[in-house]
């Protein structure tokens, strides 16, 4: 399912992932750096220091003015890029059909991320927050995963080259969302465990009773640059429920009894709003890229044209 | 408060089935959601904006168990006894007699028996049957056996008080009858008393309403004239029904001009005897009080007298010499009698009846009526073809003319065959007729065929009636019979002279009665009202008057207006008190209503927007 057909695999591979800070990369990468690298790419020159690198001194410009220069080079870097799927019950919405799941649309958009982050030779790391209890699908017990502060995560990478963008694909697929997860707790082993903070999609539905904002204030403190893409799905934004009814969560298993008519659901979607709202004032003060996501929005479309302007890729 | 029906107490169980569905409704269908999140918070937001919405469920719960409790209540019919009301079958007699129009209670006495009625009528349970009857000259039942109570308050509307005196017995038998047959039948008597004695007892309970305050009037009791030797005299009392002596002014008038005025103070319970002499002439004299101190009955301040005119029938007897006629013609009251000689001038004088007793006629008979007795052959306008003696009597007319005549013992040895085509005979023997009345160019004829000597007539009894009869309907002394003393209902009878085409009676509120005059007897009942009735006969010339009558109270039971305690029927004495006075006032109705409005509130209440 998450195999891409031709024509959109074509148009993922012209994109690239923006950062806006750019972190230092550890390997040459495909991109232009503010620190000055050693790539063929002339940057600027400066004067000769005692224990520089004599290979570097640009001898033209040395016979000409008799003085030493060394020439500075345009430092191609890659960038750090970390995929976070929420792989909480919430998640696994709407049970009906798979027409606007959450989750599938989570893990289709982190495999096009991906796939143009590991085009553009970008460090690509795939994390599903999961509880421990799913930890055992497909074979992956707790002990395989690198990192004891997050057991039950499902991690790959960190991974670079566009030939990996077949191996991200076939990680992503086939899981399923279940059970609690505290979504601040998850972020923040997540940033403790940063080796090479970078450019952090988290795609979560935020619907974490404990909320998200500490995680997401401790992923920046360690230097993420993060994007949240907010899914929710069409029947979460509008309701089609009526009567009086008992509303059971699905993933906490919690229940709230409540009378619905078209004013409660008026209420509803006022309310919704008035999160998201909330959400995006929080976000645009901390410079996180708020990205509110309705999933039955065509996900090439938000990749190649909603990201785009928000100029997440160029 | 009691109820009727408190088994119906046991539905109030239904109050645990509806708990426990209530209970089971809270189980709500579980939905699954993504997240509960946002619900909670919306939870929390409303709670916050109202926060009775916890309460709500529950407000529809106590809602709906308050309506069940009203329901259950009603169906218990809970009453509660009204010391006003009257419940069953009830039969209200409403007094509606002279003594009604007292005004000790405003507007009157009768005003105050309607209200009293009315509250009856509003009182009236579900299930009572109503009946009303007023209680007046003639008793009328306005309404029969109802439970309609806009029928019964319309005719309520429709009862009218009168001037008369109430005839109770046939009111008590009316109300007898109504309530035969009924549980629960209770007889009220809206009246301020003054019923007769020897009353029959009621079959049904009887509960009294008095109306009335006060007992003070001043009546006049009497008014009448008299002729005697010194000449007309007037007599009047005065009596004093009250507790406390008052004076007034007893003003006289002759034929609508004040005669006489004299001041007079009457004891408490007293008489005050008046005499006038009246001169020549007067015809109609009225009697006013006025100026009392306390006077709450203004009916029994005014009478009326009417004195006939002296005028008495003249009749002349032209006859050999009849001791029998003579007696019984000069024994008639308004006869006066004068005597002729068989062929002897007739007197110039006008007679207005000529009696011919084995006389002949003189030519031209006289214009007037006439009695013939013995008949001579010469007569003008009859034939006499001989005598018979076959004188068993074959049949008698019905006539009002032998009106207690009693023919059977009579004997006539002979008597004359006389035929005349415009007569009829009344008695017919054997031979021929024996007695025949008819009108012949505007006279009244009467011929007895044969000579009261060849018969032992003027020694049976029915000699004077018959002559009386015969007199009676010869001379038309005065159109109308009204006794001296007439009082509100009585009936008058009319006798129209001949020739009178219509008879025209002025009542004293100006309404006017006409009968067209014809052969059956002529009654005029509508005396209801006092004062003077004008009689005018019309005729084919025109209308002339023909006297007046005078309707009066003159009733001892209707000026005593005093209300009564109790009230005596036969045996029982009914007063005001009693079982009877207590009625079932059921709340039912208003319990379904509040219920009614309760499911209104919880159907608002649960449809009611956020």
């Amino acid at each position: 399912m998450l195999i891409f057909d031709e024509a959109t695999l074509r148009k993922l591979e012209q994109l690239t992932l923006a950062a806006e800070q750019v972190r230092v990369g550890v390997l040459k990468g495909e991109r232009r750096s503010r620190k000055r690298g050693d790539s063929i790419e002339f940057a600027d020159y400066r004067n000769y220091a005692q224990g520089d690198d004599l290979r570097r001194l640009d001898w033209n410009v040395y016979a000409r003015l008799e003085r030493p220069f060394i020439k500075l080079l345009e430092a191609e870097e890659d960038l750090a890029v970390h995929l976070l799927v929420d792989g909480s019950g919430s998640m696994d919405w709407p049970r009906e059909g798979d027409e606007g799941h959450k989750f599938h649309y989570a893990l289709r958009l982190a495999g096009a991320l991906g796939h143009v982050a590991l085009t553009t030779g970008d460090q690509v790391t795939a994390t599903i927050l999961s509880s421990r209890g799913d930890g055992g699908i497909r074979g992956l017990t707790s002990d395989s995963f690198p990192n004891p502060l997050i057991p039950a995560s499902l991690v790959w990478g960190p991974h670079r080259g566009r030939a990996n963008s077949l191996r991200l694909l076939q990680f992503l697929d086939g899981w399923t969302a279940a059970g609690v997860i505290d979504l601040n707790l998850a972020l923040r082993h997540y940033a403790l465990r940063a080796r090479r903070p970078g450019l952090l999609f988290l795609l979560s539905d935020l619907l974490a009773p404990a909320g998200f904002r500490e995680g997401v204030g401790a992923l920046q403190g360690r230097g993420y640059e993060v994007i949240l893409l907010h899914l929710l799905s069409p029947d979460e934004v509008q309701p089609n429920l009526s009567g009086d009814l008992k509303l059971v969560d699905v993933e906490t298993g919690a229940d709230a009894e409540i009378s619905l008519d078209g004013a409660v659901l008026g209420l509803y979607r006022k309310r919704l709003q008035a999160w998201q709202e909330e959400i995006a004032v929080y976000c645009r003060g901390r410079q996180i890229h708020y990205v509110p996501v309705t999933t039955n929005f065509p996900w090439d479309k938000l990749v190649l044209q909603t990201l785009r302007a928000q100029g997440v890729i160029q | 408060m009691s109820f009727l029906t408190p088994l119906f107490f046991l539905l109030g169980l239904l109050a645990g089935p509806i708990i426990i569905l209530y209970m089971l409704r809270l189980r709500r269908r579980e939905v699954a959601v993504s997240s509960t999140l946002l619900w909670r918070k919306l939870l929390r937001d409303r709670e916050a904006n109202a926060p009775w919405q916890k309460l709500r469920r529950n407000l529809l719960l106590l809602l709906q168990l308050l309506i069940l409790a009203a329901l259950v209540l009603a169906l218990a019919r809970p009453y509660l006894l009204v010391p006003g009301a009257v419940s069953g079958n009830v039969v209200i007699l409403l007094d509606s007699s002279a003594s009604m129009q007292a005004t000790d209670v405003q507007p009157s006495r009768f005003e105050a028996a309607r209200a009293t009625a009315a509250d009856l009528i509003d009182h009236l349970r579900g299930g009572d049957l109503m009946t009303l009857i007023q209680v007046g000259p003639t008793p009328i039942v306005l309404a029969a056996t109802t439970q309609d109570k806009t029928a019964l308050r319309q005719a309520l509307g429709q009862a009218q008080v009168g001037q008369g005196a109430a005839d109770w017995p046939a009111a008590l038998s009316l109300a007898a009858g109504a309530a035969q047959g009924f549980q629960e039948a209770r007889i009220v008597l809206i009246s301020d008393g003054g019923l007769p004695a020897g009353l029959p007892p009621l079959t049904a309970e009887a509960v009294y309403r008095p109306v009335g305050e006060h007992g003070e009037n001043l009546a006049i009791t009497a008014l009448a004239t008299e002729e005697t030797t010194a000449g007309l005299e007037l007599f009047a009392s005065v009596h004093n029904y009250g507790r406390q002596a008052q004076s007034t002014l007893f003003s006289l008038y002759l034929d609508g001009s004040l005669f006489d005025s004299r001041r007079l103070t009457v004891a408490a319970g007293g008489d005050a005897p008046l005499a006038w002499a009246l001169p020549e002439g007067a015809a109609v004299v009225e009697a006013r009080l006025a100026e009392q101190t306390a006077d709450y009955l203004a009916l029994d301040d005014r009478a009326w007298v009417v004195q006939e005119s002296g005028v008495n029938n003249r009749v002349l007897l032209v006859t050999p010499g009849n001791v029998f006629l003579e007696q019984v013609l000069a024994l008639l009251p308004g006869v006066e009698l004068f005597k002729g000689s068989p062929g002897a001038e007739t007197p110039a004088d006008d007679f207005a009846l000529y009696v011919y007793d084995s006389a002949s006629l003189p030519e031209p008979a006289p214009a007037a009526d006439l009695l013939l007795v013995n008949p001579q052959p010469d007569s003008s306008f009859l034939e006499t073809t001989g005598v018979f003696s076959a004188t068993t009597t074959v049949r008698l007319a019905e006539d009002p003319l032998l009106q207690f005549v009693e023919w059977g013992n009579v004997h006539v040895r002979q008597a004359r065959l006389v035929s005349a085509t415009w007569a009829r005979p009344l008695i017919e023997a054997e031979g021929g007729p024996l007695l025949l009345v008819g009108e012949q160019a505007g006279r009244r004829i009467a011929i007895l065929t044969f000579d009261l000597h060849d018969s032992d007539l003027p020694l049976q009894v029915a000699f004077p009636i018959l002559m009386a009869n015969l007199v009676g309907w010869l001379t038309p002394g005065r159109t109308f019979d009204a006794p001296p003393t007439l009082h509100p209902g009585e009936p008058v009878s009319l006798t129209p002279p001949a020739g009178s085409t219509a008879v025209t009676i002025t009542t004293p509120d100006g309404a006017a009665w006409t009968a067209e005059v014809g052969e059956e007897l002529l009654l005029f009942t509508g005396t209801e009202q006092l004062g003077l009735y004008q009689v005018t006969l019309g005729d084919v010339s025109g209308e002339q008057a023909a006297g007046a009558f005078a309707v009066n109270l003159f009733n001892p039971s209707e000026s005593a207006i005093a209300p009564a305690a109790a009230l005596t029927l036969g045996p029982t004495t009914v007063t005001t008190e009693g079982t009877a006075g207590v009625g079932q006032r059921e709340l039912w109705p208003w319990l379904a209503a509040v219920a009614l409005i309760v499911l209104a509130v919880e159907w608002w209440v649960y449809h009611r927007p956020a």
